[in-house]
């Protein structure tokens, strides 16, 4: 019955999300980058399989970025917002299994329209193969493509916990959005910047002990999101290792796990007046 | 309560179970970003209008990523190929670009393309660069000069910049007679020397201070070994005939060592050489 | 099923630094099983506040809620209530159809029985053309009965209604008002509040006043229906005499612009015609007064003041 809840909230999250007009600009939109980058290929002499990749990927990622901004925090924030919120709690259904079937039904939306923009780059990749001699393309793979693919996928799922837990905290659906993209912003320069400080540590040792708990401490706390981002792997033919992998989707299963939790504990507390 | 305990719980399983799945990830991105080295920029002309009115900030930002890429491998800068270099070459010049004013961007091409790159030519182009946006700075017609004397060995360009510099506001005293005199100057540490110790009184960044430093000293070192081989000429009349005759003779108690972890060796025409090439040893 | 508040109070944090509001103060009332409850106050008396602790959206800063001996913060309380939210709003892409199935599903109702009740509700509540379309197409007093669909299709105990007549036609409301109706007859416990005094009156087993977080009053059916109820007798002209005369009765009179009336209590209407025969007053016409609700609704907010 528990699980019969959180479904029947995720299936309306998503049945509401799907059918949402922006979310249909926004893969419009998508269709026509990828349908230029049939001609935007045209325009590069020499590795055009790794224009195609990275111009393909990146729609996908970008597309990816303004479903979570502009429809999921929406749909988190409208439902606080417009009182929505009163049908699904004037039910039998409890804070937690609210937020998981809130979050699970993102996660179905991201999935499946990602999905289907994957489905269609896959056909625009394949033209584009099939229009170009191969030797433009020696670099291609498919596998690695999927696998960048499913990395951006991984990273939006991350980045919609993060949607959820910052839903919980404020009610104003711009907050969400700031703190969401203040978010991205900082995972993808997080890792450069703890690099930069452990190496510097290693030749002339931490300026001061604060500096050296700040990094560490913000290496924890801060998603690292640019350890999803392979499109230039990808693009070049690089596989990702399997330990690589294996430890990445761990860590956003781990990660999106406390999120979720502190957003039910969050909820809880939470009055919805 | 009850519930408050439970929350704890789960709390804390989710962070046990968090923790050490992150330090996994960072070993295996460590692998993965010591390994793997690929790095892209964007035209400037393309960069300049993305960044709308932010140019400055832009242009803050790449010379961040400039400064951690090369901070964060300080120690590998030997081993840079090309494609390394091509990109950090790259960035600068994307970096004067969208601000064509950036004292530190010219500095830093100073710095890496001309002492590390052996890229003086790259260096010079750059702050050509420089010295149009910024006519006043004595230092960019300086460092040309200077690029065109100690690596390019062109004495007649660098003369032609050291007058362009002499004349410019704040110039120290001695650069116009030292321009009239490269003609007749040979190669000398000295210049590297001078040169180095007025880069260390620029800049605030310990690291870079501290890298030049290293580089002063085996410069030094170079200079006060040549001078020895000089005293030993006019006290014998003839070249040594290696640095170990100078410490035999008594002119020097013992050869230095080189910060660099190489070997000093004289050359025939009574140079002093290291075998470290002034670079990391590895 | 019946639901108990004890000692109820809320009081609300409307943002760092700010006062805190006092929504609820000491709230107590016990609805029965079976019984129709109407709560009735002036904006902002408290009455949504009470309405959502019940439901569990709010907790209550002291004092205990119950429904069947349970608290609100179990989920499971609600699979047996039926709640419409003041001026509901649904998503907007999704159908009544689908609203409905939600509900009905996550209260556990097996699917076979589905498809009937949500036939008959959209029947009912005149719907049934529009049951495909998106609810952000829906007029007003349509999202309105389809916030009633909602919260019925379950076939609840327990019905929780907050402002359930606003924005409906003359139509809906009748629909409605005899939906309530039918309710009663089997047997629901229906708690609901309104502005509309009438409807309260004609639902109504119990009414309970409310007024700045405070319950003033509870009237029950024998003091709605006969107890106070007033009547106007209208007569040509008095002298100040047979006004005294009328005072000694316990009646009174009221200048209504050029007609006279005498007021007084139904019990006393037979010493009233005495009085008329006695004075040769001729009795124009005679006008029941029915508004004890609103009567005593206006004399207890003024009461508070």
């Amino acid at each position: 019955m528990i699980l019969v809840r959180i479904w029947s909230v995720a299936v309306l999250t998503y049945k509401e999300g799907i059918r949402d007009r922006a979310l249909h600009g926004i893969g419009l939109l998508a269709l026509f980058m990828l349908l230029a980058t049939l001609l935007a290929t045209q325009l590069f002499g020499y590795d055009i399989g790794k224009v195609t990749v990275d111009l393909t990927l990146s729609t996908i990622g970008l597309a990816g970025l303004l479903m979570t901004f502009f429809i999921n925090i929406n749909l988190i924030a409208k439902d606080i917002d417009k009182r929505t919120i009163y049908c699904v709690l004037s039910k039998p259904i409890s804070r937690s299994q609210y937020v998981l079937g809130k979050y699970i039904g993102l996660a179905l939306l991201i999935t499946v329209s990602l999905t289907c923009l994957i489905a269609f780059s896959s056909v625009v990749a394949y033209l584009c193969k099939a229009s170009y001699a191969e030797a433009y393309f020696k670099d291609f793979s498919w596998t690695c493509y999927y696998q960048a693919c499913g990395y951006e996928l991984l990273m939006l799922l991350l980045l919609n916990g993060f949607v959820l837990f910052y839903s919980s905290i404020t009610s104003s659906s711009f907050l969400t959005m700031l703190f969401a993209v203040s978010t991205y912003i900082v995972g993808q320069t997080i890792e450069e910047i703890v690099v930069f400080f452990q190496k510097e540590a290693e030749t002339i040792g931490f300026s001061s002990p604060l500096i050296q708990h700040t990094v560490e401490t913000f290496q924890y706390i801060l998603p690292n999101l640019s350890a999803f981002d392979i499109k230039t792997m990808a693009s070049h033919g690089k596989l990702m290792t399997m330990s690589h992998t294996v430890f990445l989707v761990g860590y956003s299963v781990a990660y999106t796990a406390l999120l979720l939790y502190m957003a039910i504990l969050i909820f809880k507390r939470r009055e919805f007046n | 309560m009850k519930s408050f305990l439970k929350a704890i719980c789960i709390g804390a399983i989710l962070v046990a179970l968090y923790i050490p799945l992150t330090v996994k990830l960072q070993e295996q991105r460590k692998l993965f970003l010591d390994t793997d080295f690929i790095a892209y920029t964007l035209p400037s002309t393309l960069i300049a209008p993305l960044s709308l009115e932010f140019k400055g900030v832009t242009a803050d930002f790449l010379l961040f990523k400039f400064m951690t890429f090369i901070g964060g491998r300080i120690q590998e800068l030997p081993n840079f190929t090309d494609l390394h270099w091509d990109y950090l070459e790259d960035t600068l010049d994307i970096i004067t670009d969208l601000d064509p004013y950036y004292f530190d961007a010219y500095q830093y091409s100073q710095i890496f393309l001309a002492w590390d790159a052996g890229r003086p030519e790259s260096a010079n182009r750059l702050l050509e660069k420089a010295m149009e946006n910024v006519p006043d700075n004595y230092r960019f017609p300086y460092y040309i000069g200077f690029n065109y004397y100690y690596f390019i060995k062109d004495n007649q360009k660098a003369s032609e910049y050291f007058m362009k510099a002499s004349k410019l506001p704040d110039s120290p005293y001695w650069l116009a007679s030292w321009a009239a005199r490269l003609s007749v100057f040979s190669f000398e540490h000295r210049a590297g020397i001078m040169f180095l110790e007025d880069m260390i009184s620029q800049t605030r960044d310990e690291r870079i201070k501290k890298y030049f430093q290293k580089r002063l000293t085996a410069l030094q070192i170079l200079s006060y070994l040549e001078n020895k081989v000089d005293a030993y000429k006019e006290q014998y009349g003839k070249m040594p005939a290696s640095l170990d005759d100078l410490v035999s003779s008594g002119i020097i108690k013992e050869i230095p060592e080189d910060p660099y972890g190489g070997k000093f060796i004289l050359l025939s025409n009574g140079r002093v050489y290291t075998t470290s090439k002034m670079l990391e040893q590895q | 099923m019946s639901i108990s508040f004890q000692k109820v109070h809320k009081r609300f944090n409307p943002g760092l630094f700010q006062k805190k509001v006092q929504a609820v103060y000491n709230f107590s009332l016990d609805v029965h099983p079976g019984e129709v409850l109407g709560i009735v106050g002036p904006n902002g008396a408290g009455k949504s506040t009470i309405l959502k602790i019940l439901l569990g959206f709010i907790r209550a800063t002291s004092g205990t809620v119950t429904i069947d001996g349970r608290s609100p913060a179990e989920a499971d309380v609600r699979t047996k209530i039926g709640f419409l939210p003041e001026n509901p709003y649904f998503y907007d892409y999704l159908s009544a159809e689908e609203l409905m199935r939600f509900s009905a599903v996550t209260a556990g109702m097996p699917s076979e029985s589905i498809k009937p009740r949500m036939d008959e509700l959209l029947q009912t509540l005149a719907l049934d053309h529009a049951r495909k379309r998106k609810l952000r197409s829906y007029s007003k007093g349509m999202t309105q009965r389809a916030g009633i669909c909602f919260a019925l299709i379950h076939d609840p105990e327990i019905i929780i209604l907050d402002e359930p007549m606003s924005g409906l036609d003359p139509i809906g409301r009748k629909l409605v008002v005899d939906l309530i109706l039918t309710l009663k007859k089997q047997g629901k416990t229906i708690l609901f509040c309104s502005h509309i005094l009438n409807d309260v009156e004609r639902l109504c087993d119990r009414v309970a006043i409310m007024a700045k977080g405070q319950l003033k009053t509870i009237l029950d059916k024998e003091n709605l229906v006969s107890q106070q109820t007033q009547i106007k007798v209208y007569v040509p002209e008095m002298s100040a005499d047979q006004v005294q005369v009328l005072h000694t009765i316990g009646a009174e009179k009221k200048q209504e612009g050029k007609s006279t009336a005498i007021i007084c209590q139904k019990s006393n209407l037979p010493r009233v015609m005495l009085f008329l025969s006695e004075q040769k007053l001729e009795c124009e016409h005679l006008d029941v007064v029915s508004n004890v609700l609103e009567r005593e609704f206006l004399r207890w907010l003024e009461g508070g003041k």
